[in-house]
């Protein structure tokens, strides 16, 4: 662990505020990004980040500093995720209807910005047919790059049900591909252009 | 990919046999994923989390006194209920059917001596006897809710004053 971030924790335990959200500052990033990748929506992402580090404030008493924190607020947002992603009986807009919602990471002119919203309208509509759980460990696989002890341990699953997770996930994923390449071959063109972009 | 499972994953699809176009796919799928980057919040994440703080905070502290409140009333109501049970246990069935019965009928003469005593009353004052009683009932109903909203003004009235100071 390093030195800024055990002298944070280490305050924020004795009820210091400031060095809290310094750890907020710090693990923002991938705290919220798991959120959007889960969620595939910003404003539903921002409230489930902000509510992870809620609940990681309320119980760093129980924190335990042999594990990295990174991996423990994960697991706190993993969790609070697939609990939303449950609790939603509505039914729902198709993310890919949504062109405005797109990653909130800034790029330069406006033609790489309709390119990277076209990149995450596919990815969260790939992401959108997976189960909670199998999106969660995808997502902690490919953009967190955990090992799959780690995704294990976060997401309160044996290793075997972890890699089993992942070759499903992947699996679907891979049909999901082929099956919207399929029509005409349009899907395919399209994000061949984006490549090329 | 960084870990070689992942790099084995395409090799461990292929084998099976109708599926080389099942690798492929899902090899594409893996670019896409390698290309994508982490999303970031809006700027002044941290700020808006540490605003929300004292918010949260209160709504913890009435959520604690609400199940506070909801265990102590819960357990006082089965206090209640182990009491009324230990009792109703401790007589026999036909026991406790005439003690409700008993207490049905004393709470039925309190209401008859009560009637009684407010009849009494109102002979005894000259002039009333003639109203209708219907009549004298309105009456002391509008009174009495004329003192309550009286009382409430006055009461609000002090309230108000005392804030100012």
């Amino acid at each position: 662990m390093e030195q800024n971030e055990a002298m944070w924790l280490m305050q924020a335990r004795k009820g210091n505020d400031d060095a809290f959200a310094e750890l907020v500052e710090r693990y923002q990033r991938p705290v919220f990004n798991l959120c959007y990748r889960m969620l595939g929506n910003e404003a539903e992402a921002e409230d489930a980040a902000q509510e992870t580090f809620w609940r990681a404030y309320q119980s760093l008493h129980r924190y335990d500093d042999t594990r990295s924190f990174i991996t423990w607020l994960l697991s706190i947002a993993a969790h609070y995720c697939i609990d939303q992603i449950r609790k939603r009986r509505m039914p729902q807009l198709s993310i890919s209807l949504l062109p405005d919602e797109a990653a909130p990471d800034p790029l330069p002119g406006p033609e790489m910005s309709a390119t990277r919203r076209e990149e995450e309208t596919l990815l969260h509509a790939l992401l959108e047919k997976l189960a909670p759980q199998d999106r969660a460990a995808i997502i902690l696989r490919y953009w967190h790059e955990m090992s799959e002890d780690e995704i294990a341990a976060s997401l309160g699953l044996t290793v075997s049900a972890v890699k089993s997770r992942l070759h499903r996930a992947r699996r679907v994923l891979a049909e999901m591909w082929q099956k919207q390449q399929q029509p005409a071959g349009s899907f395919e063109r399209r994000t061949h252009e984006i490549s090329a972009v | 990919m960084k870990y070689p499972q992942f790099e084995e994953t395409p090799r461990r699809v292929a084998d099976e046999a109708p599926e080389e176009a099942l690798a492929q796919a899902w090899q594409a799928v893996q670019t896409r994923f390698n290309a994508a980057p982490m999303a970031a919040p809006r700027s002044g994440f941290a700020g808006r989390w540490k605003a929300r703080l004292p918010e949260r905070r209160l709504q913890r502290q009435q959520r604690v006194a609400w199940i506070c409140a909801g265990t102590g009333f819960g357990l006082g109501w089965l206090l209640l209920m182990a009491v009324f049970l230990s009792r109703a246990f401790t007589i026999s069935p036909e026991g406790l059917f005439v003690s409700l019965l008993y207490t049905s009928a004393q709470w039925i003469a309190l209401v008859q001596q009560v009637q009684t005593g407010l009849t009494n009353i109102f002979q005894a004052i000259p002039g009333l006897a003639l109203l209708p009683v219907a009549m004298a009932a309105l009456c002391l109903i509008t009174m009495s809710l004329l003192s309550l909203g009286w009382m409430a003004a006055l009461g609000r009235a002090y309230n108000g004053q005392s804030k100012i100071r």
